[in-house]
């Protein structure tokens, strides 16, 4: 856009008006730079081309000698500038997060009223809220009561305290979920290979009490069993659960739990990006304009 | 009408007087926020058609009339 308007605009914009002589400045342009400024400036570009280089050359490393299977990319609904999470996807994922995951892990920071008009109505959330029970109180004679959940209440924890989770789980604590898919390396690839990569100890692996075999777990022993098999669940609208399936609508889930506001941002991307196209042809008008009035000068002094 | 006659017309009407100026950038200002909320909305909403809200909705709603197991795709 910039180059079209530069196109149409530039005699306009380098014509200069008044009584201003106009020459050839070159003061500002690389044409007249001394032999020496030429080579340290080129000096410069390529050490920052080259530190450039380096520095990615090192973040794409192959990372061969971690003890740890790299996960595979996935296509995720979500993945892409202006994707959306799919909220069918999402809404089988609450689903298996509430009968399968919430036997062990929280989901600490999420509350009922915030899946209102994103997977469910208002009156099934209600409903949806309303099967936990929860501690509330006191009451006017200083007991605590227990209540139906409401709208405004996070989603029930599985354990009272950590140290009840741990007690119950062989020593392990089970993360906390709404992030987890911000917390760990790999995002939601990470999880979704480790729901499914489950396997078989290869021999020379001595696996600890209640431990099991993951390759995309770092160290290979991990605390958790395997939670997601064929038909383990049955979904409402009848997609065919497999554990695949499964793995894949509870990632789409946590990644939304992890990033609520991902679908705003991306919306605001567009709009931005609009704006600052527009704000972009009119700052190179306006430099343009500037500039011609500079660049038609020449000063010099006369030393007597 | 030639170029002149318009940045003639132009400036009479809008750029000669504060007043005038004003009012303009104000409604130019509403007319471009307007235009590039709704459309970019719209261009969202249709690179994720089938993905919102609105989709899953009218599938459960589906789903809850025929509750005989008829599963509707």
């Amino acid at each position: 856009m910039a180059a079209i308007v530069g196109r149409a605009s530039r005699e306009a914009l380098l014509k200069v008006s008044g009584n201003v002589q106009p020459q050839n400045a070159r003061n500002l342009s690389f044409q007249n730079m001394s032999k020496g400024k030429k080579m340290a400036l080129g000096a410069l570009g390529t050490m920052t081309a080259g530190g450039i280089g380096f520095a990615v050359a090192l973040n794409t490393a192959v990372l061969a000698s971690d003890f740890v299977v790299h996960p595979p990319k996935f296509p995720w609904s979500f993945k892409g500038l202006l994707s959306a999470y799919d909220r069918d996807s999402m809404r089988r994922g609450f689903e298996v997060y509430k009968q399968v995951c919430a036997a062990c892990h929280s989901l600490e920071y999420i509350r009922y009223r915030e899946l209102v008009g994103v997977i469910f109505s208002k009156d099934e959330a209600k409903a949806q809220a309303a099967e936990a029970t929860y501690v509330d109180g006191p009451n006017d004679k200083g007991e605590m009561f227990e209540r139906p959940g409401k709208l405004t209440d996070v989603m029930p924890k599985p354990y009272p305290n950590p140290e009840a989770a741990k007690a119950a789980n062989n020593g392990a604590l089970p993360p906390d979920l709404t992030f987890i898919t911000r917390a760990r390396h790999g995002g939601p690839d990470y999880i979704y290979a480790l729901l499914t990569g489950y396997k078989e100890a290869p021999a020379g692996v001595n696996l600890g009490e209640g431990q099991h075999y993951n390759p995309y777990f770092p160290g290979g022993a991990i605390s958790m069993a395997q939670a997601l098999y064929n038909e383990i669940i049955e979904y409402q609208d009848g997609t065919p659960a497999t554990q695949s399936q499964l793995a894949k609508d509870v990632v789409t889930f946590l990644a939304w739990c992890a990033e609520p506001e991902g679908d705003t941002r991306k919306r605001y991307f567009i709009k931005s990006m609009v704006f600052m196209g527009v704000f972009m042809g009119t700052l190179y008008y306006f430099t343009r304009g500037k500039f011609a009035y500079l660049k038609s000068k020449k000063f010099a002094a006369k030393l007597k | 009408m030639n170029l002149q006659g318009l940045r003639k017309t132009l400036y009479k009407g809008i750029f000669q007087r504060t007043s005038t100026f004003v009012l303009a950038c104000v409604v130019s200002a509403f007319a471009f926020e307007r235009l590039v909320d709704v459309t970019g909305d719209q261009l969202f909403l249709f690179i994720n058609t089938g993905k919102m809200y609105k989709d899953v909705e009218k599938k459960y709603a589906a789903l809850a009339a025929g509750s005989e197991g008829e599963e509707e795709e």
